[in-house]
């Protein structure tokens, strides 16, 4: 008689227990994904005269290029703080700011800088962190991009790629009875601060990067035919690599920067070699009837990507190293491109054709989605940034070439400023300092 | 204990097993039942505790609920609220149409009335608003919206019919879609966030609605990511909608919920 009681109450007791405990959850499995608003107040000077640079001016147009961040405007502004008890949330939240970059420029002896910064969570009201970077204040530049770096890797979860460089040629066409004139020229990541590498009355082409952004190699025709050279920046010493007959482009590092692929014709067509840098040893990796041009490496080193016109039609195919296995990866139109992969091996920036137009799309190999990113017509030459974010490409903008970049989700797009002739052939560097 | 001092007697034995079986069945029994009673809660806890996931599907649902309380209530409660007949007459004209036809058949007058929709039309106020919710493809955004406002409306007029006549289970999850349609709305994630992440925050409401407090209580090991999370908690800020819940059922669900993201939308 007493058991079934005892039985019934423990039940209640249990079902009460259990309903207490249960608490409504809900699932949010959608987003709309926003720019982040982020004010960044100009930075106070604290010495006499004005700073040598608006180092928060370069900083908030690098949040502003990426996509994901829009500015507050220094007009909206209500304050101008520069330390944090002169921070007040109330008024930055009236902006509908959710972060607020405050800081402080300072200079160091020797013709140095220091810049000192603090990110605010206005909506949780507090810091979210503070550092501080020094270096010559010729370089103050370059500072600020590192500070945009910081920033943007606490906010996004993804390192920056802010201080970094990018290489290109441009030209100026030398008018009647004159040859043009080619520039190899390396500049900041916003493009500010052009320094030119190599000059020449014959064409220079194909710039690209060591995996340790110190040396550079490209083609050039100086010698009245195409030879590959490598030159180191900090030295500015320059080696010829090749003087074979016939093509010698498309150099590409390998990651651990001690093979180089090319495109070498002599021994008939176009075929991709790549060589030891130590030895200068050369191995042809497809000895093909076809064309067979413009090498990529996977960032594992482990296989490369080229384009090849073996189907009729240029594609993109796969060389395994390992495996020497050669696989066709695109498929989707008629043109496809000059691939360069991402930093994550997953995604393949390409050009591609659609309906007569020439544009970048970038190849998901993991999906095999290729999604269109520009819309103009003539876009070449993409080249990567080295966090994978943004693609730097080659464009017409009325009859000149100009540089322009577009983010990977196709969302961010914006213009190099260049200052004359045609630009073309970027390449982005990597990072410039390990992690 | 005699079981022990006394083995001698043969007929001692089956009494020992009997004694013992009654009290083994009742815990059999009980263990069993027990088991049953954790098994069919934690079946109905989930039920209740998950928002289901076709998100319009919830809200077109609230929608025709918060009509539908006028006619169904009639019965029971006093004249003084179905009176005003403009009211009641255009929203169950089209909406009652399909779902509460069967069930509102103690009234015969508004059941009639249902059926003519075009006449309740012309009626100025509140039919055009209440017809839109019935075409089948509006964009996520404007049904929200719609929802939202019509909800805003429809609880305010009709405030104690509705809630006499909701169960307390519809009311619960019109306003967990709600306040999930309001924090998507908010919710900007980073380049850094994948399909499959999981961050599970506790938030704490006081009964106007407002937000006072929001914890990580299961992080998704990307910060930029929880804080994404976090911030569109904030931004939102309040849910001031809440403030015509019932207070019982707000301290019941709402006064400390947990939120999940969990997103299923980016390219990867």
């Amino acid at each position: 008689m007493k058991n079934p009681a005892i039985v019934l109450l423990n039940l209640v007791l249990l079902c009460a227990a259990i309903a207490a405990r249960a608490e409504l959850t809900i699932e949010i499995t959608q987003g709309s994904d926003n720019p982040t608003a982020i004010a960044v107040v100009p930075f106070a000077w604290q010495a006499a005269g004005t700073a040598p640079e608006d180092v928060a001016l370069v900083i908030e147009s690098d949040l502003t290029r990426s996509g994901q961040f829009t500015p507050v405007a220094r007009t909206d502004m209500l304050g101008l703080p520069s330390t944090q008890e002169e921070v007040f949330y109330r008024d930055w939240r009236a902006l509908e700011t959710e972060y607020l970059l405050i800081g402080k420029t300072s200079p160091t002896p020797n013709n140095g800088m220091r810049v000192d910064y603090e990110l605010f969570d206005v909506l949780r009201q507090t810091r979210v962190f503070s550092g501080y970077e020094s270096g010559p204040a010729s370089d103050a530049r370059m500072l600020a991009h590192r500070v945009s770096d910081q920033i943007y890797e606490h906010l996004t979860g993804v390192r920056g790629a802010f201080a970094t460089r990018l290489l290109y040629v441009s030209v100026t066409r030398g008018g009647a009875g004159n040859k043009d004139y080619y520039r190899l020229t390396m500049s900041d990541s916003d493009g500010a601060r052009p320094i030119v590498l190599l000059e020449s009355r014959e064409p220079l082409l194909a710039p690209a990067w060591a995996p340790d952004a110190v040396q550079i190699a490209y083609v050039s025709f100086e010698t009245g035919r195409p030879a590959i050279f490598r030159q180191d920046l900090a030295t500015g010493k320059r080696e010829q690599l090749t003087n074979f007959q016939g093509l010698n482009s498309s150099p590409a590092w390998s990651p651990d920067g001690r093979t180089m692929a090319m495109v070498l014709s002599k021994d008939g067509n176009p075929d991709i070699y790549l060589m030891d840098l130590a030895t200068r040893q050369l191995t042809n990796i497809t000895n093909n009837y076809a064309i067979e041009t413009e090498p990529a490496w996977m960032p594992d080193g482990k296989a490369l990507l080229f384009t090849s016109d073996r189907g009729g039609k240029p594609q993109i195919y796969r060389y395994d190293l390992a495996s020497k296995a050669t696989k066709r990866i695109t498929f989707e139109g008629n043109y496809n491109a000059r691939a360069r992969v991402a930093q994550d091996g997953r995604n393949v920036v390409l050009v591609h054709q659609q309906e007569g137009n020439f544009q970048i799309a970038v190849l998901d190999l993991v999906t095999n989605r290729m999604v269109t990113l520009t819309s103009t017509a003539l876009d070449e030459s993409p080249s990567i940034a080295p966090n994978g974010s943004m693609v730097l490409y080659a464009t017409k903008f009325g009859d000149r070439g100009i540089l322009a970049a577009v983010s990977v989700d196709g969302g961010a797009k914006f213009r190099l400023p260049s200052r004359e002739g045609d630009v073309r052939e970027p390449a982005w560097s990597p990072f410039l300092t390990a992690k | 204990m005699s079981t022990s001092s006394a083995p001698s007697s043969i007929y001692a034995k089956p009494v020992v097993p009997r004694i013992v079986l009654r009290p083994a069945l009742a815990s059999v029994l009980l263990h069993g039942l027990l088991l049953f009673a954790l098994t069919a809660n934690w079946a109905d806890s989930t039920r209740d505790v998950i928002v289901v996931k076709p998100l319009p599907k919830v809200i077109n649902a609230r929608l025709v609920d918060a009509s539908e309380f006028k006619p169904k209530p009639k019965p029971v409660p006093p004249a003084p609220k179905p009176k005003p007949k403009p009211k009641p007459e255009p929203k169950a004209a089209p909406v009652a149409k399909p779902k509460p036809a069967p069930k509102p058949a103690p009234k015969p007058v508004v059941a009639a009335k249902p059926k003519p929709a075009p006449a309740a039309k012309p009626k100025p106020v509140p039919a055009p608003a209440k017809a839109e919710p019935e075409p089948p493809r509006v964009t996520q955004q404007e049904l929200a919206a719609l929802a939202r406002a019509d909800l805003a409306r429809a609880v305010a007029e009709e405030q104690s019919a509705a809630q006499a006549a909701a169960t307390s289970a519809e009311m619960a999850a019109s306003y967990a879609a709600l306040i999930q349609q309001t924090v998507i709305n908010y919710w900007s994630r980073p380049p850094s966030a994948r399909n499959g992440m999981e961050a599970l925050l506790s938030i704490q409401l006081i009964p106007t609605g407002e937000v006072v407090s929001v914890t990580i209580v299961k992080s998704s090991g990307n910060t930029a990511f929880d804080r994404s999370a976090v911030n569109a908690v904030e931004k939102a800020g309040s849910f001031p909608e809440l403030q015509n819940l019932p207070p019982r059922e707000f301290e019941k669900t709402f006064r400390r919920f947990s939120l999940l993201f969990r997103p299923e939308d980016l390219r990867y």
